[in-house]
């Protein structure tokens, strides 16, 4: 049996062939969403079972996706590889770290020795470690092992003021300030040294 | 939402209820957390703190007691959080104000530490030093 190239017939078969591969790749791919076993009878012992209707409704749905799909899977393939970006951009959004400091509460970019030269702690019974920083020393140097102090990467000295809310936090009920790991203007890191 | 059980406050030589969390901050920047050993003490601990100085020079916040609780056996005291330290520790990394209720208690609620007082003492804080304070009378809710 010979293939006619050149009759537009054979090219709306072949058309129509990528689509219904297309359509029963993602029919296989829908069926790895399907509820386990346990899910399915879980439902069914709290009356919440699909009933006959439910499923020629399913069948229904399928059917005319299978169509859809056969007959306009290229812009099916484009709207489905923009859905994926757009699933990833969110998954992605999801998994930054949220931090009190926001690219407004900057107030200047310091060097680590003027940071630490800056944060003696006064205290009045002479308790407190006499280092950068008190007892958050530690916390400190944890912050600048982590830094990376490559090109591009900027300590900036943040303040957050009295009556704001940020990250995970509720209103503030006094100023809360640090340092920031900036890089081009966004915050990837801070230590908190002073908050309530 | 359960209430929570206060810090304690060393003030003038009484010991008065806290409604503020000092060391909050300071578990915050080093990533210490305890466990909690029953709902009305979500946040796994509870501090004696204590005033110290003299009005002459400056009077700064000490945290003087901890029970900690890395579980529910686990319990730890200020020398492991804080080893080295045991006349206090100086809160230099809280500013804000703490809330130490007095008086009669006018309205229980059962959550956080919501519940009223008759009298509110606030003490401004500001890098482990008081700056100032200010109380407030406070009226039964009708």
């Amino acid at each position: 049996m010979s293939v006619y190239w050149n009759d537009w017939i054979t090219w709306f078969y072949a058309y129509l062939a990528v689509g219904l591969m297309t359509a029963l790749v993602f029919y296989g791919f829908s069926l790895k969403d399907r509820p386990t076993k346990f899910v399915k009878d879980m439902r069914s012992a709290l009356g919440l079972g699909k009933t006959l209707k439910d499923h020629l409704k399913d069948i229904l749905v399928y059917s005319i996706a299978m169509v859809v799909i056969c007959v306009g899977w290229p812009g099916f393939l484009v709207w489905a590889a923009l859905k994926k970006r757009e699933d990833r951009m969110r998954e992605l959004e999801e998994d930054e770290p949220t931090f009190i400091c926001r690219p407004e509460f900057l107030i200047r970019e310091v060097s680590p020795l003027e940071a630490e030269q800056t944060n003696q702690v006064h205290d009045p019974l002479g308790l407190a470690p006499k280092v950068p920083f008190g007892h958050l020393n530690g916390a400190w140097g944890k912050f600048l092992s982590e830094f990376g102090f490559e090109d591009g990467n900027e300590l900036w000295y943040f303040e957050v003021p009295k009556g704001e809310s940020s990250g995970e936090y509720d209103i503030f009920d006094g100023p809360i300030c640090g340092y920031a790991k900036v890089v081009k203007g966004k915050v990837y890191g801070e230590f908190v040294m002073e908050g309530n | 939402m359960t209430a929570q059980v206060s810090e304690t406050l060393i003030y003038h030589g009484k010991d008065l209820m806290m409604f503020s969390n000092p060391l909050d901050p300071y578990l915050r920047a080093t990533g210490i957390h305890f466990v909690s050993p029953h709902t009305a003490n979500w946040r796994g601990y509870r501090g004696t703190w204590e005033i110290k100085g003299s009005e002459e020079t400056r009077q700064g916040l000490y945290l003087v007691k901890l029970k900690a609780h890395h579980s529910y056996e686990d319990v730890v005291g200020l020398a492991e959080i804080f080893p080295g330290f045991p006349d206090g520790v100086f809160a230099h990394w809280f500013s804000g104000e703490i809330r130490l209720p007095q008086g009669d208690l006018l309205e229980y609620v059962h959550g956080g530490y919501a519940s009223q007082y008759e009298y509110d003492l606030f003490l401004e804080i500001k890098k482990g030093l008081i700056v100032s304070q200010r109380a407030v009378h406070n009226k039964a809710r009708s």
